[in-house]
């Protein structure tokens, strides 16, 4: 074995090992640059009361974002998640009703029930183009200062829950 | 008749621009910009939902005089880089941008040095 043959060896070996990690690679899965950054700006109203939202109605405290739709299937999914989450007092939830028909959100929430304290109607997704969504269901984790600490896309379950969302809503 | 009339008005409307400046600015960047949901198209292709808000959120934004810079880091500060079908050299990409080159000169060394012998 030559010098030569040892180099190309080690080429070969480092583009296999290389190929081989992209196929377990998700491409939807990408980094959110919004964390570290102050949740965007907004002036919507409530799916429920219709009274207007901002900023100012979140609280002083971990909150948890959740954007979701009634047509969206996913979000069936990770619906009980939810629900199991929002009985935790020390944490605030947050719905995003995106692009929905009201009527059709809120039968979908008293069939399933509800684990959101305010749900903000984001009906042009408007809110959502700002937060950089494009996969619903998606799932935030804000500190008490409104500052975005983690992104989750698609549907959330348990596994997720115990190992990226607990270590920071327990912070 | 009339419904062929609002047809004709609504197609019109729909794509009329306050220029042709920006139009010709929006048809560039449209073309530029990767649809987020169906990765391998661009937001000119594409016609999944987000990709029509997008494209109305960037046509708006030009009519406000926001200019191509500013549009493509708004959106890229939202979705990251990878929105952008031409994404900015940083640390992440470097090796991909340098890598062809200092393949090509390993290969030409080689090259070289088997034909001096």
């Amino acid at each position: 074995m030559n010098k030569i043959t040892i180099f190309y060896a080690l080429i070969f070996i480092s583009v296999t090992i290389f190929l081989y990690k992209g196929l377990h690679y998700d491409p939807k899965k990408i980094e959110s640059p919004l964390i570290g950054k102050t949740f965007p700006e907004f002036k919507l109203t409530d799916l429920y009361t219709k009274d207007t939202l901002t900023n100012s109605n979140f609280l002083e405290k971990k909150t948890i974002v959740n954007v979701w739709a009634s047509w969206c299937l996913e979000c069936e999914r990770e619906h009980s998640y939810l629900i199991q989450l929002s009985k935790n007092k020390d944490i605030d939830m947050i719905g995003i009703n995106y692009k929905d028909e009201t009527s059709e959100a809120m039968g979908w929430l008293s069939m399933r029930g509800n684990p959101y304290r305010i749900i903000i109607k984001d009906s042009i997704g408007d809110l959502s183009l700002d937060l950089g969504v494009y996969g619903v269901p998606e799932t935030y984790i804000l500190d008490k200062n409104q500052v975005i600490q983690y992104k989750h896309i698609g549907p959330i379950n348990n596994q997720i829950i115990q190992e990226e969302m607990l270590p920071i809503l327990s912070e | 008749m009339r419904i062929y009339h609002l047809m004709i008005f609504l197609l019109i409307s729909n794509t009329s621009f306050a220029s042709v400046d920006i139009e010709r600015q929006y048809t560039k960047l449209i073309e530029e910009l990767r649809c987020m949901v169906c990765q391998n198209q661009n937001l000119a292709e594409s016609e999944a939902p987000l990709a029509v808000d997008m494209k109305e959120k960037i046509r708006d934004m030009l009519e406000a005089g926001k200019t191509e810079k500013e549009i493509k880091s708004f959106l890229s500060e939202r979705y990251s880089s990878y929105i952008l079908y031409d994404p900015p050299v940083n640390m992440q990409n470097i090796l991909l941008w340098l890598g062809p080159f200092i393949f090509i000169m390993f290969l030409g060394y080689f090259l070289l040095r088997r034909y001096i012998k």
